[in-house]
């Protein structure tokens, strides 16, 4: 477990980090997130001593680091790099055995683990093990780079914006890959990042901070319910506005392609019409698209006269909404009143859509996964 | 002509002597000016004022403390080789990109095993093109080394100067010059290699 203890740490006059604590359990997954100088990197890298706070302890496993021989500490924690970090003249095998080497293992120890680390990622030993970081692609590197931190099992890993610098299929790729590897060894990792998907993809617990300060530390889950401030909301971006289905009105998710006819219109125009559109009643209006009534199949063949306007014979009893009603109340009204649709109409009764169980179902889907096109087909 | 062998092989060893002494320090000095804050300007400047002194003077003043003969032309040759040494490890361990020197540390290396693991074999190109450079210039100021009693190829030379006899001054010059292109040449072709690895 690791403890912050009110840290604080500034550079000069600006201050850093402020006053901050917080804790990490064992085996969990944190993602430190936040603007650029929120001071996520500096909180990383306080742990491994490459920083040292002005104030403030930070404890793992109830020993205060500041106690802890800095050499011997950094061997216990694994550390990844955006950049990577390889050293260009030592190989792929000699690369990921350094701390395994500064710890003294022997030469047949260190040999198992590199070619059973090297199979964690696909990498087989006779390929690449001999190779210098130079013949490898980046997302071969940084994945020697994640080897390279795990090497020497230690239980915590440091993970600065690992996949900052990699392609996104390729960081996609990676990401799964350390979330599995976390997963299977156990280890707690801490991970800094500035994309916001990554953080959700990846983390038990986000940290989310500003100004040196934790602004929210919550699973992914609950951060995006509950952003704790419009800076997060901001993070969150796209991610939030497809869980944020306060404001939907009846017009945002409406269908469009309604058929519509005028009132002097005949019986055999209409049964025309039905037949080609493939409905069972038709809205009826006036020549501006006022609202008259509709007109169904059943009022067509009980009262249909061959040469009479449809005016005549109008079924009053369609329900109209306004366009600007709420989303989850026309949801109600549709199905508290077992019609086939709801007539949204604008402000003078003009007819401008309908709302059927399609449009409803679309409208869900589009809320839990995300933008699905628009609604009016 | 088998004396002019001779002299070329005294002159050589003279060389060799210097270089390696003055590429020992010169990389401890590269290292010190790259770990001590504020000493790097310090060790700089004196190499880069050391440099500037005529060679004949330098080997005078040096001939007060060792005395004519060879030990002193190696001292004034060990003198005039630091500069391009110090300044290449310096500026070689430098040079190395910031991120590297980051995992290294953070990894939990100390201080010599960076220098040993890390920084000084990736530095290695740099430090040895300062070295090539060191060994082209001894070859050409050792030459004067006659002046304070050393040996070695300006010793035909001079004879050649004072009896007025270029067919003598040609035996000595010559050689010096071949020396120079071939070590000049060799040396290229391994820096090449040298940097093609790191690359």
């Amino acid at each position: 477990m690791i403890r912050f203890n009110g840290i604080s740490k500034s550079f000069g006059k600006t201050k850093i980090i402020d006053n901050l604590s917080f804790e990490v359990n064992e085996g969990e997954f944190i993602v430190l997130i936040g603007p650029s100088g929120c001071g996520k990197t500096t909180t990383l890298k306080m742990i491994n001593k490459l920083i040292e706070p002005d104030g403030g302890s930070i404890n793992i496993d109830g020993t205060n680091i500041s106690d802890v021989d800095t050499v011997t500490l950094r061997r216990k924690i694994g550390y990844v790099i955006q950049q990577i970090g390889l050293f260009p003249n030592m190989t792929v095998e000699e690369n990921i055995c350094i701390v395994p080497k500064l710890l003294k293992w022997d030469k047949e120890k260190c040999l198992e683990r590199t070619k059973e680390l090297l199979e964690l990622v696909s990498m087989p030993y006779e390929d690449y093990a001999k190779k210098y970081p130079t013949e490898l692609s980046g997302g071969q590197q940084q994945r020697v780079g994640v080897l390279r931190a795990l090497a020497a099992q230690p239980p915590i890993v440091l993970m600065d914006e690992p996949f900052g610098a990699l392609d996104p299929l390729t960081r996609d790729a990676l990401q799964d890959e350390v979330k599995t590897l976390q997963q299977k060894l156990n280890k707690t990792i801490i991970f800094v990042t500035h994309d916001m998907e990554e953080a959700l993809k990846m983390a038990d617990t986000i940290i989310f901070m500003d100004k040196g300060k934790i602004l929210q530390k919550a699973s992914p889950e609950e951060m995006l319910r509950n952003p704790a401030g419009d800076i997060i909301r901001e993070f969150m971006g796209k991610h939030m506005t497809q869980n944020n289905n306060q404001d939907l009105k009846a017009e945002d998710f409406m269908n469009v392609n309604v058929v519509k006819t005028t009132e002097n219109k005949q019986t055999l125009e209409c049964l025309e019409i039905m037949k080609r559109k493939k409905v069972n009643s038709i809205i009826v209006t006036d020549k501006e698209n006022t609202f008259k009534g509709i007109i169904t199949i059943e009022d067509l063949k009980n009262h249909g006269k061959v040469g009479v306007p449809i005016g005549t014979m109008l079924n009053k009893e369609a329900q109209l909404i306004h366009k600007d009603m709420g989303a989850k109340e026309a949801f109600d009204m549709l199905i508290e009143t077992k019609r086939d649709y709801l007539i949204v109409v604008a402000d003078d009764d003009k007819v401008i859509g309908i709302i059927n169980k399609t449009s409803m179902v679309k409208a869900l889907a589009d809320a839990l996964w995300g933008d699905l096109e628009c609604m009016n087909s | 002509m088998m004396s002019i062998f001779n002299y070329t092989v005294e002159h050589l060893y003279i060389v060799l002597i210097a270089c390696l002494l003055s590429a020992v320090m010169g990389i401890m000095l590269g290292v010190v000016a790259y770990w001590v804050k504020y000493v790097d300007t310090v060790i700089l400047t004196l190499a880069d004022i050391i440099q500037t002194i005529p060679s004949l003077a330098l080997l005078a003043m040096l001939m007060l403390i060792f005395g004519l003969g060879n030990t002193t032309l190696i001292a004034g040759l060990v003198l005039y080789s630091l500069l391009p040494i110090i300044r290449n490890t310096y500026t070689g361990i430098k040079g190395i990109s910031p991120h590297i020197k980051e995992a290294a540390v953070g990894m939990g290396m100390s201080r010599w095993q960076r220098l040993f693991k890390v920084e000084l074999p990736l530095a290695f190109p740099m430090i040895f093109s300062g070295i090539k450079i060191a060994v082209v210039t001894a070859i050409g100021v050792s030459v004067i080394g006659v002046l304070i009693g050393a040996g070695g190829l300006g010793y035909p030379i001079y004879r050649g100067i004072q009896s007025n006899n270029v067919a003598l001054i040609l035996s000595g010059a010559i050689p010096v010059v071949i020396l120079a292109l071939l070590i000049d040449f060799g040396m290229a072709k391994i820096e090449n290699r040298l940097s093609i690895v790191k690359k």
